[in-house]
C-alpha cells in the first residue's frame, strides 16, 4: 500500500519537478554572475576630506601614515620589519601625545619626541623614503621629517658628511697649487634649476697623468637634462658648455691617443632623471646597454607588483663631436661615496658594467627606487602632500624599485639599503681633505696611472 | 526535514526503478573571465575581462530520463588584463601600463544535470560545484607614453603565497544542448557559468582586505559517446 502511494506520488511530481528544476538551474546561472562581493576598506591618501580627518590628532594622522605606508610601499616582500606590528606602536605613541597634548606638556620638537618618531619607522629598508610628521593642533611648528635611509647611513663606521662641489673645487685648486695635481683645466659652473628648485653644479678638469691626460666631471645632481632641454630653447648656460666641452675634449684625447682615464665623481651627488645615464655612458657604449630592472607598485596590496621591466640607455654613436665607441682598457673610474644617492649610484653602477668599469671610494648610500612627478596621488604613495590652508603630513615613497648591476656578483640585483660596494675601498680622509688633500680622487688617479 | 526525507526517498526510488546510462566524452572551446577586485579609490587601476581557451574531458552518469550527473575535468584559462593608467593634467598625456595575465587552471565541476530528450536532441541544465587549482601562467606586459610604445615583455608569473590564493571553489550553472547520432555518438554545445567564492588576492595585511573572486564562462563544443 505504502508502495503504491509512493510510486504514484513519483510520477505525478516528476513531472513537475523536471520543469521547475530546470528553470531554477537557468535562474541560477543567469543570477549569478551579477553578484557582487567585497569593499575594500582602502582609504585614499590624497582625499582632501580624509587629510582633515587624519589632521584631529596625532592617533588618526599616524594610522592614516601607517596605511599610505602599508599600501604604496614597495619593498614589503624584502624588508624585514613587520608593518602590522608597527601600527599598535604608531597609535599608541598617537594616543600618548593626544593626551600629552591635552596636559599642556607637549614639547613636539624636542629630541625626545624626534627619537620616538624616528624609532616608529626605524630599519625600513627603502633608502629613499621619508616621512614628514605634523603637528595636527599647532600647523605653525615646523614638521618632523624621518629619514630611514640616512638615520642608516649616520650610524655607519666613518660617516661624514656632505662635501659640494665648490668645497671640493677648493680642495682640487689647493693641490694644484701644492703641486700634487697638475691640470690642463679644472672649471665649475652653477645652473639655476627650476625642476630641481635651486643652484645644481658641474665641475670638470682635465688632469695630466704621466704621458697623457684624465678627463674629469661631477655634477651636484643629476639634472643634465634639463641643462641640455634648456640649451635647445636658446639657454646655452655655462653648466651646459662646459658638459659639452668635457665630451669633446674625451673625444679629441682618445683620437690622439693620450686620453689615460676618465674619472665620474659622483661623490653627494643627490640624484635626478634616470635619462641622465645616457650622458654617462652613451659615448662609450657601441650597442644599448641594460642599465636597471625596475619593478613597479601596480596594486593596493602590499605584495602587488609589476614584472622587472628592463630600462637600457641607447648608445650615442650618432652624436659624432662626442661618441667615443668602446674605451677598450682606458681606466673609467666611478667614485662614490655615502653621500651618493640614487642616480648617484645608478650611474656609478653603469660605469662598473663597462670592460674598463670599477667603483672607488665608499658604500654608497642605498637608495635605488625610482620616483614619478605626477599629481596622481594614490600612484605615487604620497600621503597627504596638499597643502591647502596649511601643511600636512607627507609621504615621499618611490613607487618603484631597481635591480642595479652589482660588479662584485656580476650580475643585476636588489640593493636598496646595502648600496654599491666599492671595487675599491678608499675612505675620505677628513682630515686631509680640510687641509686641502683629496685622497678619494688621488686614489683614482693612482688606478688610471698604475692600473691597480 | 520531511520535505527533505521525501525527496531523497523519491530519488532513490526513481534511481532504482529506471535504467541508468553512462556517456564520456570531450569538449573544448573558448573562456571569458572577469577578475572582480575593488580598486576603491585607485581610479587608475582598472581590470578588465579576457578570453581564454577551455579543453575538459566528461563523464554523465543519467539516473533516469530527467537527472543525472556530470563530472568534468581539465585545463581552463581564466585571464585577465590589469591596467594602469595615468592621465598628466601637465601635459595631457596617457601613461598605460597594461598586464596581460594568462592564468592555466585545474578545474573539476560537478554538477546534478537535468536534461530532455526529443528525437536524438537534448536539452539540458546543470547546477553544482567546483573545484579549481592554479597551475601557473604568464605575463604579457605593454606600456604606452602618448603616442610612444615600448616592446612587449612576457614572463613567466611567479606565484607569491602571501599575494596569490590558488586554490579556488565555488558554484556551477551550464546549459547547454546535444544531439545522438545512432552510433550512440553525440556532438554537444554547452555555456557553462564558474562563480569562484574563495578569494584569490591577499593584501598581506590583516588589517586590510581587497579580495578577488574570479566569474569564468566558457562556450564549447564537445563530442561523446554513450554507452547503452
Amino acid at each position: 500500500m505504502c508502495w503504491m502511494i509512493t510510486e504514484k506520488y513519483v510520477n505525478i511530481n516528476i513531472y513537475v519537478m523536471r520543469k521547475q528544476l530546470l528553470i531554477i538551474a537557468m535562474l541560477v546561472m543567469a543570477v549569478l554572475p551579477s553578484c557582487k562581493r567585497s569593499m575594500t576598506d582602502i582609504k585614499n591618501p590624497g582625499d582632501p576630506n580624509w587629510i582633515a580627518e587624519t589632521d584631529q590628532s596625532f592617533e588618526t594622522e599616524f594610522k592614516a601614515i601607517w596605511e599610505a605606508m602599508n599600501q604604496s610601499y614597495v619593498l614589503w616582500d624584502i624588508d624585514p620589519i613587520d608593518w602590522d606590528a608597527r601600527r599598535d606602536n604608531m597609535i599608541e605613541l598617537g594616543k600618548k601625545y593626544d593626551e600629552m597634548q591635552r596636559q599642556g606638556t607637549l614639547d613636539f620638537t624636542s629630541p625626545e619626541r624626534m627619537k620616538e618618531m624616528n624609532k616608529l619607522f626605524e630599519g625600513l629598508l627603502d633608502h629613499h623614503l621619508s616621512i614628514a610628521i605634523q603637528n595636527p593642533y599647532d600647523t605653525a611648528v615646523k614638521r618632523h621629517w624621518v629619514s630611514p635611509g640616512t638615520m642608516e647611513v649616520e650610524s655607519r663606521a666613518g660617516y661624514h658628511k656632505k662635501y659640494d662641489i665648490p668645497t671640493t673645487h677648493n680642495v682640487i685648486k689647493k693641490m694644484i697649487d701644492n703641486g700634487q695635481l697638475v691640470a690642463e683645466s679644472v672649471s665649475v659652473a652653477p645652473f639655476v634649476s627650476s625642476d630641481f628648485e635651486g643652484v645644481t653644479y658641474v665641475m670638470t678638469g682635465i688632469f695630466k697623468v704621466n704621458d697623457g691626460f684624465v678627463a674629469y666631471i661631477r655634477f651636484s645632481d643629476y639634472n643634465i637634462t634639463e641643462i641640455f632641454n634648456k640649451a635647445s630653447e636658446g639657454e646655452q648656460s655655462e653648466a651646459y658648455k662646459l658638459i659639452d666641452n668635457h665630451f669633446i675634449n674625451v673625444k679629441k684625447l682618445k683620437d690622439q691617443g693620450v686620453l689615460k682615464g676618465i674619472i665620474l665623481d659622483n661623490r653627494g651627488n643627490g640624484g635626478g632623471y634616470h635619462s641622465d645615464a645616457r650622458f654617462i655612458v652613451g659615448p662609450y657604449i657601441t650597442s644599448d646597454m641594460l642599465m636597471f630592472y625596475c619593478r613597479t607598485k601596480n596594486g593596493l596590496g602590499k605584495y602587488d607588483y609589476s614584472l622587472w621591466e628592463e630600462n637600457k640607455i641607447a648608445t650615442w654613436n650618432t652624436v659624432i663631436d662626442w661618441y667615443v665607441g668602446d674605451l677598450g682598457n682606458i681606466p673609467y673610474v666611478a667614485i662614490e661615496d655615502m653621500n651618493s644617492v640614487s642616480m648617484g649610484e645608478i650611474t656609478g653602477s653603469c660605469v662598473a658594467q663597462l670592460k674598463s668599469g670599477v667603483i672607488i671610494g665608499e658604500r654608497s648610500f642605498g637608495g635605488h627606487g625610482g620616483l614619478n612627478i605626477s599629481l596622481t596621488y594614490e600612484q605615487q604613495g604620497w600621503c597627504g602632500i596638499i597643502k591647502y590652508d596649511k601643511y600636512h603630513h607627507e609621504l615621499y615613497n618611490p613607487l618603484k624599485c631597481c635591480k642595479i648591476w652589482n660588479n662584485r656578483t656580476k650580475q643585476f640585483e636588489m640593493q636598496e639599503g646595502v648600496g654599491l660596494i666599492p671595487d675599491i675601498e678608499v675612505k675620505l680622509d677628513e682630515v686631509k681633505f680640510a687641509a686641502g688633500y683629496d685622497n678619494q680622487l688621488m686614489r683614482a688617479i693612482e688606478y688610471i696611472k698604475t692600473g691597480r | 526535514m520531511k520535505k527533505i526525507l521525501i525527496f531523497i526517498m523519491i530519488t532513490v526510488v526513481t534511481i532504482g526503478s529506471l535504467k541508468a546510462q553512462f556517456s564520456v566524452g570531450v569538449a573544448g572551446g573558448m573562456s571569458n573571465t572577469t577578475h572582480k577586485i575593488d580598486y576603491g579609490y585607485a581610479t587608475s587601476f582598472k581590470d578588465y575581462k579576457a578570453m581564454g581557451g577551455s579543453a575538459m574531458v566528461f563523464g554523465r552518469y543519467d539516473f533516469n530520463k530527467w537527472l543525472g550527473i556530470r563530472v568534468d575535468a581539465g585545463w581552463i584559462q581564466r585571464n585577465y588584463t590589469h591596467v594602469l593608467e595615468i592621465k598628466y593634467e601637465n601635459t595631457s598625456t596617457t601613461e598605460r601600463k597594461e598586464w596581460k595575465q594568462y592564468r592555466n587552471y585545474l578545474m573539476v565541476p560537478v554538477t546534478a544535470s537535468f536534461f530532455y530528450d526529443i528525437n536524438g536532441w537534448r536539452i539540458f541544465g546543470d547546477v553544482g560545484g567546483f573545484a579549481g587549482y592554479w597551475l601557473g601562467g604568464k605575463t604579457k606586459y605593454n606600456y604606452k607614453y602618448g603616442d610612444e610604445t615600448e616592446p612587449e615583455m612576457t614572463e613567466k608569473y611567479v606565484f607569491d603565497k602571501k599575494r596569490d590564493g590558488r586554490f579556488d571553489a565555488g558554484l556551477v550553472a551550464r546549459a547547454g544542448f546535444s544531439y545522438t547520432f545512432d552510433c550512440n555518438l553525440f556532438l554537444m554545445f554547452d555555456y557553462t557559468n564558474y562563480i569562484g567564492m574563495v578569494n584569490n588576492h591577499y593584501t598581506g595585511s590583516s588589517y586590510i582586505t581587497q579580495p578577488a573572486y574570479d566569474y569564468t564562462y566558457t562556450l564549447q563544443l564537445g563530442i561523446g559517446y554513450r554507452f547503452r
